[in-house]
This record gives structure tokens, C-alpha cells and sequence, in this order.
């Protein structure tokens, strides 16, 4: 870009006019056209992810490698260790086995529905985070090429971690729970009253998000498990959402507020699931088979 | 010419590094936004108008990346690189001091940018709490890894120039 230079000097303060305008419109333009600036964003997804990719396995071989300057003392001593739990384990798994037999029998006889623990899931590897520190989304290295869609749900172990926000080929964006714009309908798995989860930065700072409008005479108490109730409409229901404590009635007296623990730890998740049956598809056969 | 391919491709490395590797290195839940350091180089060097572009490009880069809606980080992007540009005037090659403050001071306003449009928007008031536990922690990391790059950047665009125009600071 070496323009000869002319003898008329441009004023700085009309390029940045001539900037806001654009980027007004901009905003105005992606606002109101969503769907048509999406390909765009897929395209650049596309480009940058595999990158963001390579350079956090990159990341994981470094940290890998301070982990394998392990003595073989410590190894063995672990190997014994490992052996020991494995012998336990494998006891308990029998006797598990035994047990889950009993209750699928049981769960025939009462017709009900599969759990989310039945659903096809696709493991993903976490890549990159936000950019900035005021949002908890992240990317993760599966795309819409191994089945992935917008509102599918993400968890990690056996808790809800959130929801698929964005795909692109070979990538999608995840927006986590403790997010502070997200929220979930959720419900006390003892009492089945309903709540709502919504993502706090401001309470995340001491671990906790928050447990809005729980109805005043429900019959809760300290550390009782949250799943995501029947009423989400991009949820599947049953999966644990994390635990409450310090209930308090609202200010207006009518509903009970409490902060909520995630199952899931958020401050390193690395490998998580994405659930790849959809809501809308469930609660249609749903309605009809049940009954 | 030469100027905005390594500006763009120093662009493209600095957001890598900050949403892979850099998230491991995270102190206090800050990671260093090493965006803003690249465009105090930019626009304390080149001047407002370059600041300016720079700072569109970048900001339409995180848009694409991290945001919802294009134009945002684009916009809060533009308008600090316009600001930086003021600073041009008192440009020294060999000052490392008020690059530092500008960095800090770019960092906080680019911040407290995002907090007005997605927090305060929301009825989210508490200004005090973000700023001591997001914003001032991503500021202080920033100026400190500043100190290490801040150098080795502005050493990266000046051997990129050509010879004669070494002294003419706001020459494109």
C-alpha cells in the first residue's frame, strides 16, 4: 500500500466517521440477518480451529511431558495402588451388573422413558477458550461432519455442562452453563419442584452460580441435586446440574433464591460429551409412544 | 504492504496463543491480551489512521471468532487504535515506559467497553467487583507480558521497513 503521497491530508477524525458508520451498519446488518452472515463465520471457523487444534495438543504434549519426569518409585507405588482399586472395582462392577439387570426388568414393568444416559453421545476434545475473560465459551473439535447441531446438550462426567451454540465443519462453539447470559430450567430431582439456573459471574467468583424463582413452600434443603427438568425446551431432562446451598426467600417474598455448586468442574474441563439426539425429535416420539 | 501481512499474521498467532496455550498459563482467571499490545505497536508507531485500521481488522477478527453479532469488537477495537494514535506524537523508539501505561490504560478501557454492552445492559451494576476480579488482573498480566513483547514486536516492524523511511514515523 504505497500510495504516492497527495498533497491533501485527510483528516484522521474522517476515517474514524467513515469507521463507526461501517461498523454500525455492521452491527445492525449481522443483528438483523443472522443466518446470512453465518457462513461466513463457519468459513473462518474452519480455517482457525484446526490451528487452535494443533496448537493445544501442542500445549498437552508440554504439560505431558512434566508429568512423565515421574520417579518409577512413585510408579510402582501407584501400579500397587491401581491394582488394589482395580480388584475393588471390578467386585463392585459385578454386583452393579446384577443390579442393572434388576432395573431395566423394572423399568419395563413401568414403561418409563430412557434416560439421557441411553442417548448416542460423541466425546469431543475442548481446543480453545474466549478471548476475553468476561464469557465461558469454548470451541471443541467436532463439527456439523460428525453429526453435531445447534441446541444439542454438552456434559462432562455425568453433569451438564451446556449447550452447542455455533457449528461449523469441524468445529462448534459451546456455551457453558455458568455462563452469566445462560440459563436452565431446572428442577429438585427429591422434590420435583422447578427452578431456574442462571449463570452468575459474580457468584462464580466464589464457585457458586444461581437457583432463582423455586416456589416458597418447597420443601428444600442444603445439597440437594438440581437435574434439568421436563419443561426445558433444549434440555433432555435428568441430567444433573450441580448441587444447592445457602436458600434464602426472595425480596419479594414470593419465590426462594439459593446459589447452586456445578457437578461439573469448569476450571478444567478437557474431554466432554455432546448428546446428538436432539429435544424436539425426543419429546416427539414421546408423545408418540408413551401412553 | 509488507506492514499489514505481518501485522495480520502477528494478529492470527496472538489470538491462537490466547485462547489455547495461554489458558493454561491463566493467573487469577486473567489471560493476557496480547491483541491489545500488538495494537499499541501499531498505532503508537504508524499513527491514528493505521491504529485505526489495525484496530477494525482486529476487532472484526475476534467478531468472527468470539462474538455474537459482527461490528462489536470491531467497533471497541477501531475507536481505542484511534485513541492510541493520539500518542504518536510523543512517539520514541526507545521509550518503553509509556507504551506500558498505554497498554495498561487500553487494556482497561477495551474492557470496560465490553462491560457496558454485555453486562451493565444487563442490570449487572456491580462496576467495583468486575473491575477488581476481570479487569484489573487481565490489565496487570497484559502490562507484564507487554514488557517481554512490547520490545521484540516494535524490533519485528522496523527491520520490516524500508531504510528510508526509518525516521518518518506516520509514513504508510
Amino acid at each position: 500500500m504505497r500510495k504516492p503521497k497527495s498533497d491533501i491530508e485527510i483528516k484522521p477524525s474522517i476515517f474514524l466517521i467513515i469507521g463507526l458508520i461501517i461498523c454500525v451498519t455492521l452491527i445492525f446488518f449481522s443483528f438483523r440477518y443472522k443466518e446470512k452472515f453465518a457462513p461466513i463465520r463457519t468459513f473462518a471457523g474452519d480455517v482457525i480451529s484446526p490451528m487452535q487444534k494443533g496448537l493445544n495438543s501442542i500445549g498437552k504434549k508440554i504439560s505431558n511431558r512434566f508429568e512423565n519426569a515421574k520417579t518409577i518409585e512413585e510408579l510402582l507405588a501407584e501400579n500397587a495402588k491401581l491394582k488394589d482399586q482395580l480388584y475393588n472395582l471390578d467386585y463392585e462392577n459385578k454386583i452393579l451388573l446384577q443390579n442393572r439387570y434388576e432395573l431395566e426388568n423394572f423399568r419395563n414393568l413401568y414403561s418409563l422413558d430412557q434416560t439421557y444416559a441411553d442417548y448416542p453421545k460423541v466425546a469431543a476434545r475442548v481446543i480453545a477458550n474466549d478471548s476475553t475473560g468476561w464469557y465461558s465459551d469454548f470451541r471443541i473439535d467436532k463439527g456439523s461432519k460428525d453429526g453435531i447441531k445447534k441446541d444439542m446438550n454438552v456434559m462432562a462426567g455425568n453433569g451438564l455442562v451446556g449447550l452447542v451454540t455455533e457449528v461449523g465443519t469441524n468445529w462448534a462453539r459451546v456455551r457453558s452453563i455458568i455462563d452469566d447470559a445462560s440459563y436452565v430450567s431446572g428442577m429438585f430431582i427429591k422434590t420435583n419442584d422447578v427452578c431456574v439456573v442462571k449463570g452468575n459471574l459474580e457468584t462464580l467468583d466464589k464457585g457458586y452460580i444461581e437457583v432463582e424463582d423455586i416456589i416458597k413452600d418447597a420443601e428444600i434443603d442444603d445439597g440437594y441435586e438440581v437435574v434439568t427438568s421436563y419443561l426445558s425446551d433444549k434440555y433432555h431432562p435428568g441430567i444433573l446440574v450441580g448441587y444447592i446451598s445457602n436458600i434464602k426467600t426472595a425480596p419479594s417474598n414470593m419465590t426462594k433464591n439459593a446459589l447452586l455448586t456445578p457437578a461439573v468442574d469448569f476450571s478444567s474441563l478437557d474431554m466432554v460429551l455432546i448428546i446428538t439426539e436432539e429435544k424436539e425429535k425426543y419429546t416427539d416420539t414421546n408423545t408418540k409412544e408413551g401412553k | 504492504m509488507r506492514k499489514w501481512i505481518t501485522a495480520c499474521a502477528l494478529l492470527l498467532v496472538m489470538y491462537l496463543l490466547e485462547t489455547t496455550l495461554l489458558q493454561g498459563l491463566s493467573i487469577a482467571g486473567a489471560v493476557p491480551n496480547l491483541i491489545i499490545i500488538l495494537l499499541v505497536v501499531i498505532s503508537f508507531r504508524y499513527g491514528q489512521v493505521n491504529g485505526l485500521i489495525f484496530g477494525f481488522i482486529a476487532g472484526l477478527f475476534t467478531d468472527l471468532m468470539d462474538g455474537t453479532y459482527l461490528g462489536l469488537f470491531a467497533l471497541l477495537y477501531m475507536s481505542l487504535g484511534y485513541l492510541l494514535g493520539f500518542a504518536n506524537r510523543i512517539y520514541d523508539k526507545d521509550d518503553y515506559t509509556i507504551p506500558l501505561i498505554l497498554t495498561g490504560l487500553t487494556d482497561i478501557l477495551y474492557n470496560f467497553g465490553i462491560f457496558i454492552v454485555g453486562f451493565l445492559l444487563r442490570n449487572r451494576t456491580h462496576l467495583f467487583f468486575y473491575l477488581r476480579s476481570i479487569v484489573l488482573p487481565e490489565a496487570i498480566y497484559t502490562v507484564v507480558v507487554s514488557v517481554l513483547l512490547y520490545r521484540a514486536i516494535q524490533k519485528l516492524f522496523i527491520l520490516l521497513e524500508p531504510k528510508e523511511t526509518e525516521k518518518e514515523v506516520t509514513g504508510d
